[in-house]
């Protein structure tokens, strides 16, 4: 777990976090999006 | 001359041909399951890139001398601002295709398209941000670079706001096409603009023309995650145009859902 201390020093690892965070939260809330869209047009198949 | 003749015939017949099998694929009869096939293996690729690209962006690249480690936002930052330029072009493209060829399928490639791109502009304009803060002491400045990125957000926006707002889709698909290509004009500003203008925003560390001014493993994980990006983008349009082509009633519902699944 060093690899994670060291990337966590520096005062900064927020700021890093949140823009990953932020990523991965819109794509994924673009996935659950698509597939709900997807059960919608096709007759309510998963 | 008869050899010559029968000779540029044959080659002519073979574009013909070549032509022809690739236009098959605008038949939404065609197109729909070959992109049901193909999105899974798409989404896996982005998944298993995305995975390397993280290892390599968090335990193999090196701090960086000058920032520390709050340049690992590079690995998010600037895929997702290469990816928002780029699915514009390729809006931009299929667009041009629509307005010459008349094929439907491109326009419904281009609006497949646009919400991942406006969300690769979020992403790029929020951790662009993220990463300001710390770095220049401010969220936000409007230089040219991080402007011109703005207006390409607006771009994706109004081009599904139009959509949206004409009810005949073919009026609408003619519209969207237009403000396709003229903003595609936007891109080439973004991608100058630290070179046009003096900007805070720094200058391109990877150009086509010079060697990249950063660390090899540096640039991989970046590569790396670009390729998750595109592999992303290219499973996720596919699936949206599935359901476009069934929303629009080019399909049925069932059609080319064997196992009623959204990507098989």
């Amino acid at each position: 777990m060093g690899w994670l201390t060291q990337i966590s020093s520096g005062g900064h690892a927020a700021y890093v976090a949140a823009a990953f965070g932020i990523a991965f939260a819109l794509l994924g809330a673009e996935i659950l999006w698509l597939r709900r869209r997807w059960r919608a047009v096709s007759g309510g198949n998963p | 001359m008869n050899d010559l003749a029968d000779a540029l015939q044959s080659d002519r017949a073979t574009a013909t041909g070549t032509a022809r099998r690739w236009l098959a694929f605008a038949s939404a009869r065609r197109f729909d399951p070959l992109a049901g096939r193909l999105a899974p293996w798409f989404f896996a690729a982005a998944l298993l890139l995305l995975a390397a690209g993280l290892y390599v962006g968090f335990r193999v690249a090196p701090t960086d001398a000058q920032q520390g480690e709050v340049y690992r936002i590079i690995f998010i930052h600037v895929p997702a601002a290469w990816m928002s330029m780029f699915i514009y072009l390729v809006m931009a493209g299929y667009s041009a295709l629509a307005l010459v060829f008349h094929t439907r399928l491109s326009s419904m490639m281009a609006s497949a398209l646009a919400p991942t791109g406006a969300l690769f502009t979020v992403i790029a304009l929020a951790s662009g941000a993220l990463w300001g803060q710390p770095t220049w002491g401010t969220w936000w400045v409007w230089d040219a670079r991080l402007t011109s990125e703005l207006i390409l957000l607006f771009l994706y926006l109004g081009y599904m706001a139009l959509e949206a707002a004409i009810d005949e889709p073919r009026r609408a698909e003619r519209a969207c096409a237009l403000l396709a290509l003229v903003g595609s004009l936007n891109v080439p500003v973004i991608y100058f603009s630290v070179q046009w203008w003096n900007t805070l925003h720094q200058g391109a560390s990877v150009s086509f023309t010079t060697a990249p001014s950063m660390a090899a493993t540096m640039l991989a994980g970046m590569l790396l995650m670009t390729l998750a990006s595109w592999m992303y983008t290219i499973a996720v349009a596919l699936v949206r145009v599935r359901c476009i082509l069934r929303e629009r009633g080019v399909l049925a519902p069932t059609d080319g859902s064997r196992s009623g699944s959204w990507a098989g």
